[in-house]
């Protein structure tokens, strides 16, 4: 490394950071007035930046100059991590996500995990099972019957999965899952409606239970995840039981009080399991059509994490706020908050949201 | 030879989901109990004793079968039984009027009056479904290719008490045992309007996410 640079300079770090911001080096080497080259330099750990220049990197990357000192960090590897609507998302995006995705696995988790038990995981490995048949297993396995799941992301939480949100600006990527060290991972993006994360939950744990070992990607994948959320969410024989005589926008948003899942998701399962005729689904369609797919009638509340929220909340009831954990992780407050659910309530002062105005205190289990 | 160890009884989203897999539905069911009442309504004093019991019994056996052949469901008589089949001829349902017993979870409900030989019938032929899937393994022999099951109705001045259950085997002229009840919601023989039956609140799945500090050094 080059003896004029900043010594305990981290490639690594660099490489996430760049990563996030969505740079390419050649736009990075302009905007900190290096060559592409440099950068390049930079990221292999061949030549390390002046104490300027990593002032600069900090500036125009809005990360703290601590961030690229601390140790290195091992990056998820794109190709293990599966992503729902993979299509529409670019190599740009995934990369954005993979790094955020990094940091709540080699940064945040740890700090949690050296200061809370958190529950064991438990999410068998189902992969000889078809996604339907998986979706039956897994039921049984955390014995949940036949029964409406109130609230996802706590019922995988409570089976060992660690659950982070994904950065506002993944707009393209719905949610993506992983497994590192035997923990499993899901990232949800928090701006798609509150029904449509609730699937993207079940679909990432379908990943989780489906292709453990294998390379999750692909439209297969992506389908057979699709298949496992239907029926985990939605199950046949209880969905069938539930089913109203003549199912209507309305009759069918009566029945997302108990499953929690769009009213497109239910009137797809209906008429898959012959509860709804051609005829009726594609008249319903039409109607949800004119409404606006994003509006859903009689819209649920949005889940966020239980882990997250109560391991945050002792801390800052410790005096630990989300200043201090950013800062004790060398990361932006932005970053944290974008992993967290935007868990204002953390953060204490003025940013309280309003609606966490009612919430009681949060009491450890 | 191998018993069941109880009476297998489904209440609640229990209910609903074995509905389900029947390829029934709590709705339709329920609804079809309900106008059986609305027939027992109308008799009145200068009617034949039996005639509000068999208006009941009558519309009943109209009624399911108006909802359901539609599903693929086809009427059956054998025995002289008024059946509902399925679409595979592999489960039957009947309906009778039953003792007071009927819906109460640890009472022992019989159809009233001493079961005829059609019903009697209907019964021994499901009685190897006494049997567990174990059992049929074990013995290596494949599922009894058929299952009846009577929708029996009490019907007081005060409540209506209806059940779905699959009776094992006759003794006496009684159904010795059954091998599953699915309990119906009651109806109020005073208030026949349709209602919908949300059975979540009972039995919600509880989840607990335990989140606990580390003691600090």
């Amino acid at each position: 490394m080059n003896s004029t640079g900043v010594e305990s300079f981290e490639p690594s770090r660099l490489i996430l950071a760049r990563d996030r911001a969505g740079l390419t080096q050649t736009v990075l080497g302009e905007l900190v007035g290096v060559s592409a080259r440099t950068i390049k330099g930079y990221e292999a750990g061949s030549i390390a930046p002046s104490h300027q220049t990593l002032r600069d990197l900090a500036r125009v990357l809005e990360y703290p100059e601590a961030f690229f000192l601390a140790a290195a960090i091992e990056a998820l590897p794109l190709e293990a991590a599966s992503f729902r609507a993979l299509s529409k998302a670019s190599a740009k995006i995934r990369n954005k996500a993979v790094a955020s995705g990094t940091f709540a696995v080699s940064l945040l988790y740890p700090f949690l995990s050296e200061r809370f038990d958190l529950p064991a995981v438990n999410v068998p490995d189902l992969r000889e099972e078809t996604p339907e048949g998986a979706a039956e297993a897994l039921r049984s396995h955390w014995g949940l019957g036949q029964r409406p799941i109130p609230h996802a992301v706590s019922l995988l939480e409570s089976r060992g999965v660690r659950v982070f949100s994904l950065s506002e600006d993944c707009d393209a990527i719905d949610a993506f899952s992983i497994w590192r060290d035997g923990v499993p991972f899901v990232f949800l993006n928090t701006r798609k409606t509150a029904e449509r994360s609730i699937f993207d939950t079940a679909h990432e744990l379908g990943h989780l239970v489906l292709h453990r070992h294998g390379v999750p990607q692909g439209h297969d994948a992506e389908n057979q995840a699709d298949r496992f959320a239907s029926h985990f969410l939605l199950p046949e024989s209880a969905i069938r039981a539930d089913a109203p005589t003549v199912a209507t926008v309305a009759t069918v948003a009566a029945m997302k009080k108990r499953w929690r899942a769009s009213t497109a998701a239910i009137g797809r399962r209906l008429h898959d399991l012959g509860r709804m005729t051609d005829y009726h689904y594609t008249q319903f369609n039409k109607y949800l059509s004119q409404r606006g797919r994003r509006i859903e009638p009689a819209p649920i509340s949005r889940e966020t994490s239980v882990v997250l929220r109560k391991a945050l909340g002792e801390l800052a009831n410790e005096g630990l706020d989300a200043k201090s954990i950013a800062k004790a992780l060398n990361l932006p407050l932005a970053e944290l908050r974008a992993l967290t659910f935007g868990l204002k309530s953390i953060e204490g002062g003025s940013n309280q949201h309003p609606s966490r105005k009612t919430v009681p205190p949060l009491r450890l289990v | 030879m191998a018993e069941p160890e109880e009476v297998i009884v489904h209440e609640g989203w229990a209910a609903n989901a074995r509905l389900g897999i029947l390829g029934l539905d709590l709705e339709r069911i329920v609804e079809v109990v309900r106008i059986g009442e609305l027939a027992r309504a109308q008799s009145t004093a200068f009617d034949p004793l039996t005639a509000g019991g068999y208006d009941a019994f009558r519309y009943r056996v109209r009624a399911i079968r108006e909802a359901y052949c539609p599903l693929g469901w086809q009427v059956a008589r054998p025995f002289g039984l008024e059946l509902l089949t399925s679409a595979d001829g592999s489960r039957s349902l009947l309906t009778r009027a039953g003792t007071a017993g009927v819906g109460i979870r640890d009472a022992d409900p019989q159809p009233k009056g001493e079961i005829g030989d059609g019903t009697a019938a209907a019964v021994e032929n499901a009685g190897p479904l006494l049997f567990n899937q174990k059992w049929f393994q074990v013995q290596g022999l494949g599922k009894p290719d058929r299952e009846t099951w009577m929708l029996l109705v009490y019907a007081s001045r005060k409540v209506v008490r209806s059940e779905l259950s699959f009776g094992a085997e006759l003794a006496s002229g009684r159904v010795g045992r059954w091998f599953e009840r699915i309990i119906l919601p009651e109806l109020d023989p005073n208030d026949l309007t349709p209602k919908r039956y949300d059975l979540q609140d009972s039995d919600e799945i509880a989840i607990d996410v335990p989140v606990i500090r580390k003691k600090r050094a």
